[in-house]
């Protein structure tokens, strides 16, 4: 494993480093011999005219399959509610990490007044965010986020070592994003 | 055989498409059955999927513009095929006996597996990922692809990757220890 991989496994999980990334895959004997072969007798052969032969017979049936599909096809709609749910969510979790960050820099002068982090627990978490109006979370997947995530200009600049750390120091689990 | 360059293929293609066609699959086909089959997992899937890529590959080779690398190009066909494949299966599974065996049973009795019970956990522990992060996971910890790279493949930001590999490993994580604990 390259040096770098390695170390970022390490520091992430050290149960997952020790299990090494060998797959344990294997393949038919042969396999990649034949799949040219195979691939060959898929590969377009074109006409004299620079056609791929049988073209304009098959087109009508592509076009007619192609129709189908599209009619078929579902727009996934993003609704405004859950963008600016995940954005509610986001700015919860960037509140949360700075009050950590600041309860962390005066350590030394906690007072009755001060917020200890330590002594919130998850659930309180949750009803925080809750209260901040933040979303649904079992509507919201990984996947979603990430794309959330990368279209948002925002976490572009943010999104860094520092704040992946106060996220992580969250269960997520408790907030249901499993 | 001597590796081509990319512009060699190309050139190659535009004169002789067969013989093109057939260079670049000999060229690049294992990369991209690697890559798949670490996505999909199983052999007979990463077959179709990369049959499929290389399809869809030929067919757009028009539109590839030269900006990127042609297999960072094809890897994102083949990232984006192997996504949408497993999405498809997904909805397919629902009424399936496949989804009444664990895939450590399945992997177990799968004759083109032969990894230790680690990887297999592992395994199928990534396999609960979302299809996107299961590709994120498998292309950083399996085939050590670099951030910068795989922001290319995904059209992702580096920040938003690096955020999805990071819940991801925390996720198998606590998987592993849960079935550990069992």
């Amino acid at each position: 494993m390259r040096e770098e991989i390695k170390k970022e496994i390490e520091e992430l999980s050290p149960l997952i480093a020790e299990i090494g990334n060998k797959r344990g895959f294997k393949v038919p004997d042969g396999y990649f011999d034949e799949l040219s072969s195979k691939m060959t007798s898929k590969t377009v052969d074109f006409d004299s005219n620079g056609l791929p032969s049988g073209y304009f017979d098959k087109m009508q049936e592509e076009v007619l399959v192609k129709m189908h599909r599209e009619e078929a096809a579902t727009t996934k709609i993003i609704s405004l509610r859950k963008i600016i749910s995940v954005a509610a969510i986001f700015i919860g979790i960037g509140f949360v990490g700075i009050l950590v960050f600041l309860q962390l820099n005066d350590s030394m002068n906690v007072n009755d007044n001060s917020l200890a982090f330590n002594d919130i627990d998850n659930a309180s978490l949750v009803e925080y965010l809750d209260e901040q109006n933040a979303l649904d979370y079992s509507e919201m997947v990984d996947d979603e986020l990430l794309d959330f995530v990368n279209s948002n200009p925002y976490f572009e600049e943010n999104i860094d070592d520092e704040l992946i750390d106060i996220i992580d120091e969250i269960d997520l689990d408790d907030l249901d994003l499993m | 055989m001597a590796l081509l360059t990319d512009q060699e293929i190309l050139d190659i293609i535009t004169i002789e498409p067969n013989r093109g066609y057939r260079l670049l699959m000999t060229q690049y086909q294992e990369q991209l059955y690697w890559h798949i089959r670490n996505i999909v997992t199983w052999h007979e899937d990463a077959d179709d999927v990369v049959q499929n890529t290389f399809i869809k590959i030929f067919r757009n080779l028009d539109r590839f513009k030269g900006d990127s690398k042609l297999l960072t190009w094809m890897y994102r066909i083949a990232t984006n095929e192997s996504i949408s494949f497993l999405r498809s299966k997904k909805r397919k599974q629902t009424d399936s006996l496949d989804g009444d065996y664990s895939i450590s049973e399945q992997l177990k009795a799968d004759q083109y597996f032969d990894g230790n019970s680690a990887q297999l956990i592992l395994t199928e522990a990534m396999n609960r990922l979302p299809e996107k992060q299961k590709a994120v996971f498998s292309m950083r910890y399996y085939e050590e692809i670099p951030y910068a790279e795989m922001s290319k493949i995904m059209d992702t930001s580096v920040g938003a990757l690096k955020a999805s590999y990071h819940h991801a490993v925390k996720k198998i994580e606590e998987y592993i220890k849960n079935e550990r604990r069992d």
